[in-house]
């Protein structure tokens, strides 16, 4: 509020003992606040997310949590809810299920939001029974596990865009309708050993098979591998036509014309 | 203040709690955690489900490293596949929890057999590796047997019922939790004060003047291996109730060093040190996180360096009770009791 942004060299002066009081002085302001806040609780929507800030999916987790912070500001701003004010309540799980699911039961008690975000498929699985019988809010998550888009299993979990099996689906069929050359169309699945690189692999070889797509190659890399030439190497003596990558947070969606170049700008 | 340490008759030196005053505070302890639980909210009770799994699992990892010296980096997986048969167990052949709950200790038992018998031969760090195997292999497992597994999707679990009541909530598996992590804490203190304790203990302190003095070690050693297992079994199981899903991602290596770190920083061949550990690995973080969110407010743009910070500052902590107090939590609490004890002499 009162301090304004900070670059890191000055963060160490922060630690001072003067700013400590303002910070003090601040928390009380703060509380008083939420206390006047709570007698406008009716002109407020919360709406709170767990999202991953630290741990191995924060590259993501900081860019996913300032998109949905943005859109709030931007609903807010331009008055979408009509004479309501959205609220985005966030805080951190370093991507541990149970961490997660703490920061979902501490968001739950302290501030009740009528929309939660969740952080990733092992969390909406763990939170899903009790989700059902007591909490009963709207869940989304950054999980694009089938299981969780299953309205029987999980009424209250809303899974926003194509599953992961959806998307392996569509691109099946785009080789099957697009094959190059003749003969079965060659595919290899490249996917990362993690829940959301091999949730679709299941359904995406039975699918295969459905379409008549010849398999080639199934290549797994390890979480955080840096190097890949092994598997890079692999994939080019499979010599198939297409390739399907699942598991990697790159960027958003983009024209094969445009990723070299942004590979370029973005990689070493 | 007390002056001497006499002891009158057999029952009096047998005794686990050996004062009027110690028997006071753990009836006082008793009853705390007795009425904890409803005045306690979701977040509290979750948090105190979570250290009450990791209390048990720790034990069973003290027994083994701190109490008879064999390193292990695989207590993870003796975890999994102790909540892995549970959850079969209850999903396969609808048992109910008080019979999956063993069954997972006695799994993870055999498991825990199997892979102690290296120790004989290796010790130290070529252990840590042997086990680090073992870790390695049966995470595999979890995630690619998928016909028991389930696979990367793992096992959905119903919640456990007792006559009727689903434990559905925190508030109802807290007593499951509890009277489990009660018992075994009873049944770890107990151990060290019998034959097959003293054995682990002569084992940890010198092995070969063990065997000198008639101690099989084979045997000693694979059953420390397996009481260890039994109790990330027993953890396992018990988590399963308490999770209500399982997937391979719940048993990685980070998960045994966490274990290691609660036995080292609460205290190696330390039962109390254990619970000690088990509370400030869990509780710290989440004190860290707080105070992070509590200032969240002021600098609402440097959050992704002011959360990292936190992980940081809890490594530093670590780090410094190594140095400050390389005996942990138990050592330090002791050294509390004493100043009170001697008081108002210097102890």
């Amino acid at each position: 509020m009162a301090v304004p942004e900070l670059t890191p060299e000055e963060k160490e002066e922060v630690m001072g003992k003067r700013k400590w009081i303002a910070v003090a002085t601040g928390i009380a302001v703060a509380l008083a606040m939420a206390a006047g806040g709570a007698l406008a609780a009716d002109d407020v929507i919360k709406i709170g997310a767990c999202q991953p800030i630290t741990g191995r999916f924060a590259f993501a987790g900081v860019s996913i949590n300032a998109g949905l912070q943005d859109y709030i500001n931007f609903a807010n701003e331009n008055g979408l809810v009509k004479g309501k004010k959205l609220v985005y309540i966030y805080e951190d799980t370093g991507y541990d299920t149970d961490k997660a699911v703490a920061t979902f039961k501490k968001i739950m008690a302290k501030d009740n939001p009528v929309i939660m975000y969740g952080e990733s498929t092992g969390q909406g699985k763990a939170i899903g029974p009790e989700l059902n019988s007591r909490y009963k809010v709207l869940y989304g998550s950054t999980s694009f596990s089938s299981e969780l888009a299953d309205p029987k299993i999980h009424p209250y979990s809303f899974v926003s865009g194509p599953t992961y099996s959806d998307q392996f689906g569509i691109l099946l069929e785009y080789i099957a309708k697009n094959p190059k050359g003749k003969g079965k169309p060659k595919v290899a699945f490249f996917y990362s050993d993690t829940e959301f690189g091999k949730d679709p692999i299941p359904y995406a070889r039975n699918r295969a098979k459905e379409l008549g797509i010849d398999v080639v190659s199934e290549i797994v890399t390890k979480v955080g591998a840096v190097d890949v030439t092994t598997e890079a190497l692999a994939l080019k003596k499979a010599q198939p036509d297409y390739c399907i990558f699942q598991g990697y947070v790159l960027a958003r969606p983009m024209p094969a014309s445009d990723l070299l170049p942004w590979l370029e700008k973005n990689c070493e | 203040m007390r002056i001497g340490d006499f002891k009158e008759t057999y029952a009096a030196d047998e005794a686990i709690f050996r004062t009027p005053a110690v028997r006071a505070w753990m009836v006082a302890l008793g009853s705390a955690m007795l009425v904890f639980p409803f005045l306690a909210g979701d977040y509290l009770l979750y948090l105190a489900n979570l250290i009450g799994v990791m209390i048990i699992g720790a034990l069973g990892l003290n027994i083994l490293t701190g109490f008879t010296g064999q390193i292990s980096l695989g207590h993870a997986v003796f975890v999994g596949v102790g909540s892995y048969t549970a959850a079969l167990g209850a999903t396969r052949l609808g048992l109910p929890f008080y019979l999956c709950i063993p069954l997972g200790g006695a799994a993870a038992c055999v498991a825990g057999g199997v892979i102690g018998v290296p120790s004989l031969r290796v010790k130290g760090l070529y252990l840590a590796i042997a086990t680090l195997s073992a870790q390695v292999i049966l995470e595999w497992v979890f995630s690619n047997w998928d016909s028991v597994t389930g696979g990367i999707r793992g096992i959905n679990v119903p919640p456990a019922t007792l006559t009727g009541v689903s434990l559905n909530t925190d508030f109802r598996v807290y007593f499951l939790i509890y009277a489990v992590t009660a018992a075994f804490t009873y049944f770890a203190r107990n151990l060290f004060r019998t034959r097959v304790g003293r054995a682990f203990i002569a084992i940890r302190d010198r092995d070969i003047s063990a065997e000198l003095m008639g101690i099989n070690l084979f045997r000693y050693k694979i059953l420390s291996f397996m009481v260890s297992s039994f109790y990330a079994g027993v953890a396992g199981a018990v988590w399963v109730y308490f999770a209500k899903v399982i997937t391979p991602e719940y048993f990685p290596l980070s998960l045994s060093i966490q274990f290691l770190a609660i036995v080292i920083v609460g205290g190696l061949g330390s039962i109390h040190g254990t619970i000690l550990g088990a509370i400030f690995m869990t509780l710290v973080p989440e004190l860290l996180k707080a105070g992070t969110e509590a200032v969240k407010p002021f600098f609402p743009n440097a959050m992704s360096y002011l959360f990292p910070l936190r992980d940081i500052l809890f490594g530093a902590l670590i780090v410094g009770f190594l140095i400050f107090e390389p005996h942990g939590l138990a050592e330090m609490w002791q050294r509390v009791k004493r100043y009170f004890a001697l008081w108002p002499f210097r102890s």
